[in-house]
C-alpha cells in the first residue's frame, strides 16, 4: 500500500464506521436528528476514498482491479458512490445506508486483510474488454447491494409493523413499503441488465486470452450461477407475482452468492484461470 | 398424460424449474473437481484422496458435469420450454402491441391503478389529444374517452430476450461443430506451416468445416516481467505475404476465422557440443519447460542431460538461486549422464561451458519458445447477435416498460373534468411519481392553471401513501 493511499484508506474506513455506528445509534434510540449529519460524514469518508483510489493508481499506473483487496477497495467504493447517488436523488433512500455502509465497511476490511501491497498490472488484464467487465462487474454489484438494503429496511418496516408499532414509531417513515418494494426490483433489474453486460463482456474478453468464449472456470460457472439466481428472482416477480418479505429475503440471500463470486471463488477453488491473485 | 406433460413444459413454472436444476448442475461442477477443467495431475490427486467419493462420482457422471447427458438434457429441456414458452405468448403479445380500439376495454383497474382527476377549462377537451402527444402518449379512441399508452411495443422486447437465447445456442452449436483447436510449440527463428503432424497432441479437429490455413514465421518472443508478474510478450509473427504481426496476451493474431494466442512461454538455449580439438560435433536450440523452478531433460551426442533454470542467477553460501522472475542473467545447472551413470554437473551462464568425458557443453545462447493456441471456428456472429440482442431486450422490457392511461371525459354541474385511471408495467409505486408529473403537465395546459396541484393526484383508494 502506497503512503498516501493508507491515510485516505484508513480515514474512509474509521469514518464509515463511524457513520456505521451512528446508524444503529439512530436505529436503537430512535434519534432521526444524527441521520442527516451520518451521510456528511459518508460523504467525507467517500472523498477520502477516492483518494485512496487515486493514490493507489498513481503508485501502480493502472486502475485497482486485479487483487482481493482492490476488489474490496473499488467493490466498497462503488456501493458508496451507488448509495450516495441515490440519496442525492432522493432524500428518503439515505436510509439504505444502514446496510450498504456496513457491507462496504466488511468488504474492504477483508480486502485489507489479504494482500494490499502495489503489484505492477498482469499482462492478462490488459484489455479494453476486461476494463468493461470490470467497470459493470462493479455497477451491478452496487446495484445489488442496494437491492439488499432496501430489502433489509422492509423487513426492518414489517417487523415494526408486525409489533403493532404506529406510524409514529417507523422509522423510515418517509418511504411506504410499496416503494421499497418496486426500489428492491429496479435496482435488481439495473444490476441484473450491468451483470449481463459484465458477462458478455468477460465471454469476449475470454476469447482473446484462452481462445474460448466460455470454459467453465470456477469464476464463469460461479457468475452464471448468479445471474442466473437474479434471472430467477425477476422470474418470481413478475410470473408468480413474488413481493414484499418473501422476495426482500431473496435480494439478501441473493447477494451471497455475488460476494462469493468476487471474493470467495480465489478461496475456494485454487484451479481458476481467473487473476483476482498474484499471477 | 401427454397433453399435461406439454402444458408443464410450456409452463412459466417449468422455466423456474430448469433454471433452478441447471444452476444446481453448475453448483455440482463448481464444488467437483472437473477431469477436463483441473487437469490430470490434480484429479488424481483427488481420486486417491477420496477414492469411494471419486467412484460414485464418476459413475454418475458428476466428474463431467457440464457435458453429462443429464446436463444436456437439461439443455433441450430448456430450450424446449422456451420455445413452447413463446409460441404460447406471441399471440398474447402481439395482441397486447396491436394499435387497436380494443386497448380500452383490455384495461382493466387492478388495485395498483391510480386514479386521477383534472378540471377542464373551456375548450381544452379538445386538447387533449396534443396535451399526451407531448408527453409521450399514443392515443386510441377520442378526445372524450380513450386509451393512451407509451412504450406501447415494450412487451415486444420479452420475446426479442427469448429469441436471444435461440441465436446463443446456435452460435455455440456452429462454434461446437467447426471448431479446430491445438496447440503448438514454436521457438524463435522457426517457421509454422499448419501441418497436422505440427501440432502437440491430440488436436480437437472440427466435425464439419476445414484446418485453419495459418503459416507464418516466428521472428521474436520479448518477454517482459517485473515483481515476479509477467506484465507483457510481444512475440513476433511474419506472414507468407512477409506483413509482420504483433501477438501478445489478450492480442491474438487473427486471420479469417483462425485465431493464434499465446498460450505458455519455455526458453530453448542453444546449447553446443565440442570435441577436444574445439571441432563441434553436436549442438541444437532445445525447447526446455524449465521456468518457475521445473525440471526437464534433453539428449546431445548420446548423452543425457537434466537441467534447472535460473532466469536472474547468483550464487549463495555455496548455491544456486535466482534473484527473480526477470530474464537478467540467465543460468542453467546441468547434469550429464549416459546409461544412468552419473557424469558431470555444473552451472553455467551464457558463453559458459562443461567439460565431460572429453568433450564440452557450451551455453551459447539464450532464446524463446512459445506454446500457441491455435484455433479456428465458425459461429460468432450469433453469439455477437445473441448478446447484443438479449442486451437490447433486457433494456427496452425492464427500462422503457409500458404505462398506460385511460380517461373519459365528464360534466358535472355544468363543469368538464378528466378522469384518468395510470397505471405502469412493474413498478407500481416508483410510476407514481412520474404519472403525477404528467398529470401535473396535462393539468397546467387543460385547465388554464399555473400549476396542477389542485386538480391533480387523487389516489384509488388502494394506492399507497408517499
Amino acid at each position: 500500500m502506497a503512503t498516501y493511499e493508507a491515510i485516505f484508506f484508513w480515514t474512509a474506513l474509521v469514518l464509515y464506521a463511524f457513520a456505521g455506528g451512528g446508524y444503529i445509534y439512530a436505529l436503537v434510540f430512535r434519534n432521526e436528528r444524527v441521520v442527516p449529519k451520518l451521510l456528511t460524514l459518508i460523504s467525507v469518508g467517500f472523498a477520502a476514498h477516492t483518494g485512496a483510489v487515486a493514490a493507489r493508481y498513481l503508485a501502480q499506473g493502472h486502475l485497482p482491479w486485479s487483487t482481493d483487496y482492490e476488489n474490496g477497495l473499488m467493490g466498497g467504493w462503488f456501493i458508496i458512490l451507488s448509495t450516495l447517488y441515490v440519496a442525492w436523488r432522493q432524500k428518503p433512500l439515505r436510509v439504505l445506508s444502514v446496510a450498504t455502509v456496513p457491507t462496504a465497511m466488511l468488504i474492504m476490511g477483508y480486502g485489507v486483510m489479504r494482500n494490499p501491497s502495489l503489484a505492477p498490472l498482469a499482462a492478462t488484464l490488459k484489455s479494453f474488454w476486461l476494463a468493461i467487465h470490470v467497470f459493470f462487474a462493479w455497477l451491478s454489484f452496487g446495484a445489488y447491494v442496494l437491492a439488499m438494503a432496501a430489502g433489509v429496511i422492509y423487513l426492518m418496516k414489517q417487523r415494526a409493523a408486525a409489533r403493532g408499532e404506529g406510524s409514529s414509531a417507523d422509522r423510515f417513515a418517509e418511504l411506504s413499503p410499496e416503494r421499497l418494494d418496486d426500489l428492491m426490483f429496479k435496482y435488481l433489474v439495473f444490476g441484473f441488465i450491468t451483470n449481463a453486460v459484465m458477462i458478455a463482456a468477460g465471454s469476449i474478453w475470454a476469447k482473446d486470452l484462452w481462445g474460448a468464449y466460455w470454459s467453465w472456470d470456477p469464476v464463469e460457472t460461479w457468475s452464471l450461477i448468479s445471474w442466473l439466481m437474479y434471472g430467477a428472482a425477476i422470474h418470481l416477480r413478475v410470473s408468480m407475482g413474488w413481493r414484499g418479505g418473501r422476495f426482500s429475503w431473496l435480494m439478501i440471500g441473493a447477494l451471497a452468492s455475488v460476494i462469493i463470486n468476487f471474493f470467495g471463488v480465489s478461496i475456494l477453488m485454487k484451479t481458476t484461470v481467473h487473476v483476482f491473485k498474484f499471477s | 398424460m401427454v397433453k399435461g406433460l406439454l402444458k408443464y413444459l410450456g409452463s412459466l413454472r417449468c422455466s423456474l424449474h430448469l433454471i433452478i436444476s441447471l444452476t444446481g448442475a453448475f453448483l455440482i461442477g463448481f464444488f467437483l473437481p472437473q477431469r477436463a477443467l483441473v487437469g490430470k495431475e490434480i484429479y488424481l490427486k483427488w481420486q486417491a484422496s477420496s477414492p469411494v467419493l471419486a467412484r460414485i462420482d464418476q459413475s454418475l457422471q458428476l466428474t463431467e458435469v457440464f457435458t453429462s447427458p443429464v446436463t444436456l438434457a437439461l439443455w433441450v429441456l430448456f430450450f424446449l420450454n422456451l420455445a413452447l414458452v413463446m409460441k404460447k405468448r406471441i399471440p398474447l403479445i402481439l395482441r397486447k402491441v396491436a394499435p387497436d380500439e380494443g386497448s380500452a376495454e383490455r384495461f382493466v383497474a387492478g388495485p395498483s391503478t391510480l386514479q386521477y382527476r383534472i378540471e377542464l377549462a373551456d375548450g381544452a377537451e379538445a386538447r387533449i389529444p396534443a396535451a399526451l402527444a407531448r408527453a409521450g402518449f399514443t392515443l386510441r379512441g377520442s378526445a372524450g374517452s380513450f386509451y393512451a399508452v407509451k412504450n406501447r411495443l415494450s412487451p415486444l422486447a420479452t420475446l426479442l430476450f427469448h429469441l436471444s437465447f435461440f441465436l446463443l445456442l446456435l452460435g455455440w452449436l456452429i462454434v461446437f461443430y467447426s471448431r479446430f483447436s491445438a496447440f503448438a510449440d514454436v521457438a524463435e527463428h522457426e517457421p509454422f506451416l499448419g501441418q497436422l503432424s505440427r501440432y502437440n497432441a491430440s488436436p480437437k479437429l472440427p466435425k464439419a468445416g476445414s484446418l485453419p490455413e495459418v503459416k507464418f514465421l516466428l521472428e521474436s518472443v520479448l518477454p517482459e516481467v517485473s515483481q515476479g508478474v509477467a506484465t507483457d510478450i510481444k512475440i513476433t509473427l511474419r506472414d507468407e505475404a512477409g506483413k509482420q504481426h504483433l501477438v501478445g496476451i489478450n492480442r491474438p493474431y487473427k486471420t479469417g476465422y483462425s485465431s493464434v494466442l499465446f498460450n505458455d512461454l519455455g526458453v530453448s538455449p542453444l546449447f553446443v557440443i565440442q570435441d577436444r580439438s574445439g571441432a563441434e560435433i553436436d549442438g541444437a536450440y532445445i525447447k526446455l519447460n524449465v521456468l518457475k523452478g521445473k525440471r526437464d531433460s534433453f539428449k546431445l551426442h548420446g548423452y543425457d542431460f537434466t537441467a534447472l533454470y535460473y532466469p536472474d542467477h547468483f550464487v549463495a553460501d555455496g548455491v544456486d538461486r535466482t534473484r527473480s522472475e526477470e530474464f537478467k542473467n540467465p543460468a542453467f545447472h546441468l547434469e550429464v549422464s549416459r546409461d544412468g551413470r552419473s557424469i558431470a554437473a555444473g552451472t553455467v551462464g551464457v558463453g559458459g561451458t562443461i567439460e565431460f568425458d572429453g568433450y564440452r557443453v557450451t551455453f551459447r545462447e539464450q532464446s524463446f519458445w512459445v506454446r500457441l493456441l491455435v484455433t479456428k471456428e465458425y459461429g460468432r456472429e450469433f453469439i455477437y447477435a445473441g448478446f447484443v440482442l438479449a442486451l437490447i431486450a433486457l433494456v427496452w422490457r425492464l427500462v422503457y416498460y409500458r404505462r398506460e392511461l385511460t380517461g373519459t371525459v365528464r360534466v358535472s354541474d355544468g363543469t368538464a373534468s378528466l378522469h384518468l385511471s395510470a397505471r405502469a408495467d412493474f413498478y407500481p409505486a416508483l410510476a407514481r411519481d412520474e404519472f403525477d408529473r404528467t398529470v401535473a403537465a396535462l393539468a397546467g395546459s387543460l385547465s388554464g392553471a399555473d400549476n396542477g396541484a389542485e386538480t391533480a393526484g387523487v389516489a384509488a383508494p388502494s394506492g399507497e401513501k408517499r
